[in-house]
């Protein structure tokens, strides 16, 4: 009697803790497995400026700072004051440091090549702003778009001169980009007004004593003129102190490029007509979160354009 | 395979398996609708969130609308109260969207309040720069505020939507996993449940095939032994071997059987037993009744007693007249033939089995002599070990016993004391007919002996042989009887008395052969008949015929006589009847007298009758009652 009691009892037991261990693997069922947080690691990251004596790549810098700041990244600043033989050399030493990621702004597009295959063949990604590069692998560009930005100057200038006049173009440097594609932008878009005339055509250097000095000249050269359209603010208000100086400031309106804030204030002075505002500050914020992106694994287009915005009086 | 389990222990783990099975499907049931519900729980909350998401969103484009319809218009005051408003609004809901991080896990959830923290970050930014840009209006330095709507503004509109597009994705992403997850579930519970239910079905038909073959086969296997041990057929049965309870069971009924067939087997040899002894004891009596003398009667039961029986030694004892012995009456072989021969007696008071049967009247039964204190040993018989004295009762009284013995202990069964006992009665019953056979026959013989005693007077007294008794027929060629023949008749008559039956003898004086036969009337000589031939010889049809003849004559000699008596006495009657007639006619005591005396002296042709009345007694009589010379008082017949 007491033996088969006893198997009862075992078999009764064995069979329900089978049957809590069945259940309990059913209810045991696996967790929401989420993603692991990105939690940022400290990215170090260079940027490399053409030249910081421009307030434009000022503002880039401060830009990139902040989001630097904002997703955990050491970021390394170099200028190179306008010298590309010192980018190239600045670029090369970055290279040496293993920095995680390279935004160039490149002084000449041509000149950059080499220092962006030395990264390329370390491996590390670089990110072009405002103005590109020639050849290389670059990961994306970040740029304003500088022909579209030349339409809307033009398109501005021919209508506060009613679409018919003498127009001055004031070039950038020869051989950047900006100055190729604001030029054409601005050329391609004064094709549609036929009574406009462009007078002259010529390089001022993105800096405002060549602007005054071409633009002083010019304005011996012409007696009448209209209007003026320069490639960047600096020239721009060297053409105002130009026309100034000869006392020609009421027969002209000026369109300036990049709403620096000299422009800015020319514009609420009454002086300067318009700017085309870039977005420096957004382009460097951009390329520190680009380059995070990147090194994050996700995949870039490989251009990234920068809204442009008419800023009038 | 064979399960060493109990039938109870089978059933228990069915329905344990039964059980578990429930709970699984239970369980998985349970789980399918946490999962459902959670899913459906994530589902609302990512509805809320991304409704939050869509709300924040379009408060801030009213806030960057008013911005631009203010740098449009140039228009400040009206913008501004409604940028305020916008403003509040957006505050608010940004407030509202941080207090409820929307998230299923804790590291989601840290990761969504990171992203609320940066648009509350860029929401107070977007104030100051909000701010910034009415103060700028109201300077009418729309120029700066361009700049500053195109610069900061669109870059903290970008991020923002960068912010808000992270929290709607993840909200989505935790979704779209959410839902992931419950389909994954309803798979797998689909999975589960259709492993359940082949599971059930497995179950269902190995247990029920494992029961059949375990419980139902061995028992139809039992129902078909026990089938046939109800025909009888107590052949043995082999017994299953499994050790659960219908192995017991088995078992137990194959013992069962086994000694049932014994048993019967054993019962079936008793009743042949028995009816062979019943059929023994019935040819006994049958044999024994017809015996009708005691002493061969009772040599013959114990003879063939111990003969049929196989007994080692059977004598039978007969209380005597005194009734204070018991002597042996007949016994089987040497000693039995010893022990009549020397009239072997036991008192009845003695110590002794045979005494105790006669005194009690019961069976007495021992198994062991030696065992018993009343046994008397019998020299003659050294091998007695058991011993049966069974009592002849005739009438309620007991005249013998019957003493069995065996050389064996315990050698007797309930069958022999049974045998014996009825064994006893019918030789008491025997003994009783023989007895009253005895008497009747002494009885008989004595009736015999008075008939013809009353035979012998009554002939005698016969006057046939005297009148006309003798009749004598004279063939008319026969020679006429001479003296000489005459007295050889009366010589052979002499001759015929003596003998007893017709004999044939031989005439002196002449040829041929006379036949003298007695003339019997029962055993009574009544007369003798002689026929004389010529012829040499007769024949026994002759013989027959003459005594069959006699035989009739006799007879009818009697019944002539009888008849003679008869008439005689039926002629008396008539006489009383008629002289009583008359003397009733009589109408004085004096013509009574004289009818009396003249009527009898008429019948019985007397000379003289004399009839007195009123005589005294007193004096001597002289002259008797009546006389013969026809006188009295005076009156007399003529």
């Amino acid at each position: 009697m007491n033996t088969p009691f006893k198997l009862n009892m075992l078999l009764i037991i064995t069979v329900f803790l089978v049957a809590v261990a069945v259940t309990a693997c059913g209810a045991a069922q696996p967790t929401v497995q989420i993603a692991p947080t990105q939690q940022t690691d400290d990215f170090v990251m260079a940027l490399a400026l053409s030249t910081l004596d421009n307030p434009f790549f000022v503002s880039m810098q401060k830009g990139a700072e902040e989001a630097a700041n904002r997703t955990h990244t050491r970021l390394l600043v170099v200028d190179a004051k306008d010298d590309a033989g010192r980018q190239a050399k600045q670029i090369q030493q970055l290279i040496e440091q293993s920095v995680d990621a390279l935004l160039v702004n490149p002084v000449d597009g041509e000149a950059i090549v080499e220092s962006i295959k030395a990264a390329n063949s370390a491996n590390i990604p670089v990110i072009t702003l405002d103005r590109s590069a020639n050849g290389g692998k670059i990961v994306t560009h970040i740029a304003s778009d500088n022909v579209a930005g030349g339409e809307m100057a033009a398109d501005y200038l021919a209508e506060i001169l009613g679409k018919r006049g003498k127009v001055v173009e004031l070039e950038g440097s020869a051989g950047t980009s900006a100055a190729a594609d604001r030029g054409a932008g601005f050329n391609q878009a004064m094709l549609k007004y036929p009574n406009i005339e462009i007078v002259a055509r010529q390089s001022a250097n993105f800096n405002r004593s060549d602007g005054r000095t071409v633009f002083a000249q010019i304005l011996k050269e012409n007696p009448e003129i209209d209007g003026v359209f320069a490639h960047n603010d600096d020239m721009v208000l060297g053409a105002i102190d130009a026309a100034k100086q000869e006392r020609r400031m009421d027969d002209i309106k000026f369109v300036g490029f990049d709403a620096i804030d000299l422009a800015v204030s020319a514009l609420e002075k009454g002086d300067l007509e318009a700017t085309i505002a870039q977005q420096p500050a957004e382009m460097g914020r951009l390329g520190v979160e680009m380059a995070a992106k990147y090194l994050h694994g996700e995949s870039l287009p490989d251009y990234i354009p920068v809204d442009l915005a008419l800023l009038t009086q | 395979m064979r399960l060493n389990i109990s039938v109870a222990q089978r059933l228990i783990l069915s329905f344990s398996l039964m059980v578990l099975l429930v709970l699984l499907a239970s369980g998985i049931g349970v789980w399918y609708a946490t999962t459902i519900q959670r899913a459906v729980d994530v589902a609302q909350d990512g509805v809320v969130q991304v409704e939050q998401v869509a709300d924040l969103q379009f408060v801030w484009s009213n806030v960057a609308a008013n911005v631009d319809n203010m740098l449009l218009t140039r228009q400040v005051s009206l913008n501004e109260q409604a940028l305020t408003r916008e403003l509040d609004e957006f505050n608010r809901q940004l407030a509202t969207l941080n207090d409820n991080p929307f998230g299923q896990t804790p590291q989601a959830v840290a990761q969504n309040q990171q992203i609320s923290q940066n648009l509350q970050l860029l929401g107070s930014q977007l104030n100051q720069v909000v701010t910034k840009l009415v103060a700028l209006a109201k300077n009418r330095r729309w120029a700066t505020a361009q700049q500053l709507r195109h610069t900061e503004l669109v870059s903290f509109q970008r991020r923002f939507d960068e912010g808000l597009d992270q929290l709607a994705q993840n909200t989505q992403s935790e979704m779209a996993e959410a839902v992931a997850q419950a389909v994954q579930a309803q798979q797998r519970v689909r999975t589960y449940w259709f492993i359940t239910i082949a599971l059930a079905v497995v179950v269902g038909v190995v247990s029920s095939m494992l029961s059949i073959q375990s419980i139902a086969r061995p028992v139809r296997t039992l129902i078909q032994q026990a089938q046939r041990v109800t025909t009888r057929d107590f052949s043995s049965i082999t017994p299953l071997t499994q050790q659960d309870e219908i192995g017991e069971l088995s078992r137990a009924f194959a013992l069962m059987t086994d000694w049932l067939r014994e048993s019967y087997q054993t019962l079936e040899q008793r009743v042949f037993e028995r009816t062979r002894r019943l059929e023994t004891v019935a040819t006994l009596s049958e044999r024994v009744n017809a015996i009708l003398h005691v002493e061969d009667l009772l040599v013959e039961v114990v003879n063939q007693t111990q003969h049929n029986f196989g007994y080692y030694h059977v004598h039978i004892y007969l209380i005597d007249d005194t009734r204070q012995k018991l002597v042996v009456a007949a016994g089987t072989g040497q000693a039995g033939a010893e022990m009549t021969a020397k009239g072997h007696s036991i008192a009845v008071n003695a110590s002794s089995l045979v005494a105790r049967a006669a005194r009690t009247g019961q069976v007495v039964w021992v198994d062991d002599v030696l065992e018993t204190g009343d046994w008397l040993p019998n020299p003659l018989l050294p091998g007695t070990r058991s011993e049966i004295a069974a009592p002849i009762v005739v009438d309620g009284q007991v005249v013998g016993v019957l003493d069995v013995q065996e050389d064996e202990v315990a050698n007797f069964d309930e069958g022999d004391a049974n045998l014996l006992r009825s064994l006893a009665s019918q030789v008491g019953v025997a003994v009783r007919n023989a007895r009253l056979f005895e008497r009747v026959e002494v009885a008989l013989a004595d009736a015999h002996r008075a008939q013809a005693r009353y035979m012998d007077q009554a002939w005698d007294r016969s006057s046939i042989d005297h009148q006309g008794g003798k009749s004598l027929y004279t063939s008319p060629d026969a020679p006429l009887i001479s003296p000489a023949k005459q007295q050889q008749f009366e010589k052979f008559s002499k001759q015929a008395l003596t003998q007893f039956e017709p004999t044939v003898v031989s005439a002196e004086d002449e040829a041929g052969q006379a036949l003298l036969s007695p003339i019997y009337l029962r055993d009574k000589k009544i007369g003798v008949m002689q026929i004389h031939s010529q012829k040499q010889t007769w024949s026994d049809d002759d013989v027959a015929i003459v005594q069959a003849v006699v035989d009739q004559l006799a007879q009818t000699a009697d019944n002539l006589r009888l008849f003679e008596e008869t008439r005689n006495r039926a002629g008396r009657e008539q006489t009383i009847r008629e002289i009583t007639e008359k003397m009733r006619a009589a109408t004085s005591m004096e013509k009574l007298v004289q009818t009396a005396a003249q009527e009898l002296g008429k019948r019985l042709s007397a000379g003289h009758a004399v009839v007195e009345l009123g005589v005294d007694h007193q004096k001597p009589n002289s002259n008797g009652r009546s006389q013969n010379n026809g006188k009295e008082n005076g009156r007399s017949d003529e």
